[in-house]
């Protein structure tokens, strides 16, 4: 076998590997997972809306939350428009002047800053963050307090469900945001999360403070302060039954922008605490979570090449061929038999797909996690462009961050999915 | 906070363990299918090989009673021989293509076969004379390591193998495998470069498109 064979079934062997450690995590714990800890008081919660040209979809948003079943002299909402250049500021005013909520009109200065001005006014115990662009279900907040018990615990993060999949770019996230749930909540077994997502993460304000609030020079302040909580040695856990609906990019252009700002923000973060790799101070997040990742991304993008590699060359050897019988093709056409099928298994293709059938478990999983019924007619389509495209969107992703980090990354940090939109 | 069950090392051991036999079952499967493959073309070889020889007799036979009375039979017996001699070769490639762990297996396997196919290019060049049949043969010599054509005129070949079926012999053979018979055969025709083609005796040197050998098998 020659040299890349061994390289390529060696990382198969790892991508299984990990498969398996996610899905035996997964099983083992079944009967924990949808357990959210009773609250034994009743925290007083501040929930903080950052906006930024956000006139379409912030009223929903703030009826999400004037519709939470809690106490409403136990918490407020603080709108922060940040220099939005639309109607954002008087479609919040309406909501003001009736005192249902409290709006701060600042220069734009990004979301980090907006979170931060609204942090100083907030009077409770506890800070609700909600993108502008999302929605809380009405019991959100009762779901997440209970994990305040802990005194440890500094931050607890919602289950993201995308609100609609109409186009295709969309419909890969349906199945992403449901992937990322599952990994969220195997992740807060071992303490391991490292980002607190915009919409619906919900912080201990006396630990926002202490670990000096939201970074407002990084791409990505949700992931900065998960860093930070986890540096000073708190807690962040997960609420699976706390779920919040999101909009997502519905272009490919909007899309590459969005995990542009992501990725490079995970890099810049992953340089700004690269203490924690191999640190087994940090634990599992240290020692297993964050090198594998990295190094997941690494064989993803090798992987991803050597496939289209692959594909170019016997792209350029099938046009050679078919211009050679004047690309008489229909004369070649063969039905493939069960002996060419045959034939033409290989190891590669073996461990290939015993590797899919465990991401497809994996995806399986994270659908009932969600408590999504699988319904392969319904959505076969977004099924097939997910395990069809996923990887290839993901390693183009992460190989333009890499690049766009190495060579064009300047320190602007704004808003949307360009710059500061979680 | 909300633990999980067993402790990390627990899981990195089932994983580890889970996996690891995922993966040599895999490999296994990949070794047992290589095996049922080179099986495969063995026994199937060995089934040329006889016929082979009995049409070898058969055309004995033919000769000592001087006559053509089994001419059709053997010639739709050479079609037959042709056809199964070329499902081969195209498993040894695809074996070749698939097989990863067994080079050794597969250069033993490809020689027989070319020998195997040697004699059937010679058996088939007697019946042709003794019957007067008026099928096209070609031998097909080939490189894997010095002929960036060869790929292309292979597909060319087999283009006209499909269009002709029964009318068009072809014999692909490795001139890189280092056989005695092969090299004979490339002294005989003075064969220096790939693809080189013996067309019905006589020979082409260098790559011929779709139009061009179509002119040399319909002229």
């Amino acid at each position: 076998m020659e040299m890349m064979g061994i390289v390529i079934l060696s990382l198969l062997y790892f991508l299984l590997f990990i498969s398996c450690f996610w899905i035996i995590v997964f099983l083992d714990n079944l009967a924990i997972l949808w357990d959210d800890p009773k609250s034994k008081k009743k925290y007083s919660i501040s929930a903080i809306i950052p906006a930024y040209n956000e006139e379409k979809a912030i009223i929903k948003t703030i009826n999400s939350l004037l519709a939470q079943d809690y106490p409403k002299d136990l918490f407020e909402i603080i709108v922060v428009n940040d220099g939005s250049t639309d109607n954002t500021k008087s479609v919040c005013e309406d909501f003001a002047k009736k005192g249902l909520i409290t709006l701060i009109n600042k220069r734009n200065g990004g979301k980090a800053s907006a979170m931060n001005k609204a942090i100083k006014v907030a009077k409770n115990e506890l800070i609700y963050v909600l993108d502008a662009d999302s929605f809380a279900q009405k019991d959100s907040f009762k779901q997440l307090i209970g994990y305040f018990n802990n005194p440890k615990v500094a931050a607890v993060t919602s289950s993201m469900e995308v609100t609609s999949k109409n186009t295709m770019v969309q419909k890969i996230q349906w199945i992403e945001y449901f992937f990322s749930i599952f990994m969220r909540k195997i992740m807060s077994l071992f303490n391991c999360l490292y980002v607190t997502p915009g919409p619906g993460s919900i912080y201990r304000k006396k630990v926002i403070l202490e670990v000096g609030g939201f970074s407002e020079n990084t791409l990505t302040e949700d992931m900065e302060i998960a860093f930070n909580i986890q540096n000073h040695g708190y807690i962040i856990e997960n609420s699976l039954n706390s779920k919040v609906l999101t909009n997502t990019p519905d272009k490919l252009s909007a899309l590459i922008k969005q995990r542009r700002r992501w990725y490079t923000g995970f890099i810049e973060d992953s340089i700004s605490y690269k203490h924690f790799y191999m640190n087994k101070k940090n634990g599992f997040l240290g020692m297993f979570l964050l090198p594998t990742n990295v190094l997941s991304v690494g064989i993803l993008i090798f992987l991803v090449l050597h496939s289209l590699r692959k594909l170019f060359y016997g792209t350029i050897s099938s046009f050679s061929k078919m211009n050679s019988i004047n690309f008489d093709i229909f004369s070649i056409i063969k039905t493939p038999s069960f002996s060419k099928i045959f034939f033409s298994i290989d190891i590669f293709l073996i461990i290939g797909l015993i590797t899919l059938f465990f991401s497809m478990i994996i995806i399986y999983y994270s659908l009932k996690t969600s408590n999504q019924r699988i319904n392969i007619k319904k959505n076969f389509i977004d099924y097939i462009s997910y395990f069809a495209l996923y990887s290839f969107l993901m390693a183009y992703f992460w190989a333009d961050s890499i690049i766009y980090k190495i060579f064009l990354r300047r320190d602007n940090v704004g808003w949307k999915y360009g710059k500061s939109k979680a | 906070m909300v633990k999980a069950k067993h402790n990390t090392n627990f899981y990195f051991i089932m994983a580890f363990f889970l996996s690891l036999i995922l993966f040599v079952s895999g490999i296994s499967i990949g070794f047992l299918l290589d095996n049922l493959k080179a099986q495969d073309i063995n026994s199937n070889l060995q089934e040329i090989e006889e016929s082979l020889k009995e049409a070898e007799t058969e055309l004995l036979l033919m000769d000592y009673f001087e006559g053509n009375f089994s001419c059709d039979y053997l010639m739709f017996k050479s079609a037959d021989l042709g056809e199964r001699a070329q499902t081969i070769g195209e498993n040894v490639v695809l074996f070749e293509a698939s097989n990863q762990v067994n080079l050794e297996t597969y250069i033993s396997l490809k020689k027989e076969y070319m020998r195997i196919l040697l004699n059937n290019w010679l058996t088939l060049e007697n019946i042709k004379e003794s019957c007067n049949a008026n099928y096209s043969t070609i031998l097909y010599f080939y490189n894997n390591n010095e002929c960036p054509d060869c790929e292309n005129q292979g597909y060319v070949l087999s283009y006209y193998k499909n269009l002709m079926k029964e009318n068009l012999m072809i014999f692909s053979l490795d001139a890189g495998l280092n056989m005695s018979s092969i090299d004979l055969l490339k002294y005989n025709y003075n064969i220096t470069t790939y693809p080189a083609l013996v067309v019905d005796g006589e020979v082409y040197e260098g790559f011929l498109d779709s139009t061009s050998l179509g002119q040399i098998l319909f002229e």
